[in-house]
């Protein structure tokens, strides 16, 4: 296993490029990726965590981070589409 | 250095080169690659902190996002291009975020916390998909379903029309 922080790091550089490309664009459609690798981000903590402690209750939260940002890219997308058809 | 290691430097690097061309690519398809590139290399590092059902759900998430960027690439293509007047703003923004991680990066750099984590016992199941769903059933499903429902209830009043609204 690699220290704790190696993958804080990989976390943090993820979340701020996500940050980054939210920042950056300004078409709905190109901000999506950005938003999505922000919310890798911390699930990659709370697996990291988890795996530091022991207890499997961050993997668990993991989980449900990256569902949920499967359900912002399938949401937004919808929207992006909606508001582009009402142009 | 050891082989572990290595692989977490490999896979870091093809995920922060992921990421930045999933922001500053041009294209759609090119920014799709890029995430999609940055998704695959964070489930090696699910794998490597012993989290591979964690990495199935990302794996599933790649796909889910995969067909939504797909549906969005046509909207793309008739997206206005961002506005020169913010844009250098925005990238100030950018900048400053990207030399707030450098600077925390250097700064910690001679203070590093090298820690492992907890020795498992070497027939741990920590990590598999039955543990995690042990887990999620002892500790977490009675606070998770009333969230849930609490949630239902909000979703069905705010879309319910307006005389049928409690």
């Amino acid at each position: 296993m690699v220290p704790i922080t190696h993958t804080l790091y990989l976390a943090s550089g993820l979340f701020v490029l996500g940050l980054a490309g939210l920042l950056l664009r300004r078409a709905p459609a190109r901000a999506l990726p950005g938003l999505v690798l922000m919310l890798a981000a911390p699930g990659l903590v709370l697996a990291t965590f988890a795996r530091a402690w022991g207890h499997p209750g961050g993997q668990v939260f993991a989980g449900l981070v990256l569902a949920l940002a499967a359900a912002y890219a399938g949401v937004g997308a919808a929207l992006v589409r909606a508001l582009r058809g009402r142009d | 250095m050891s082989f572990g290691l290595v692989l977490f430097a490999v896979y870091a690097i093809v995920a922060l080169a992921g990421g930045v061309a999933a922001i500053a690519a041009r294209g759609p398809r090119l920014a799709l690659w890029g995430l999609s590139v940055a998704l695959l290399a964070g489930t090696c590092a699910y794998v490597q902190v012993m989290a591979s059902a964690v990495a199935a759900v990302q794996l599933v998430m790649l796909a889910g996002a995969g067909v939504a960027a797909l549906r969005l690439a046509q909207v793309d293509a008739v997206t206005p291009e961002d506005r020169p007047g913010r844009r250098w703003a925005r990238i100030a923004a950018a900048g400053l975020g990207l030399a707030g991680l450098a600077w925390v990066l250097v700064g910690i750099w001679a203070r590093q916390y090298v820690w492992t984590g907890r020795e498992l016992p070497p027939d741990t199941r920590f990590g598999s998909a039955d543990a995690l769903a042990q887990a999620w059933s002892e500790a977490y499903a009675p606070a998770m379903a009333a969230a849930l429902l609490a949630l239902l209830v909000v979703a069905i009043v705010g879309v319910a029309e307006r005389e049928h609204r409690l």
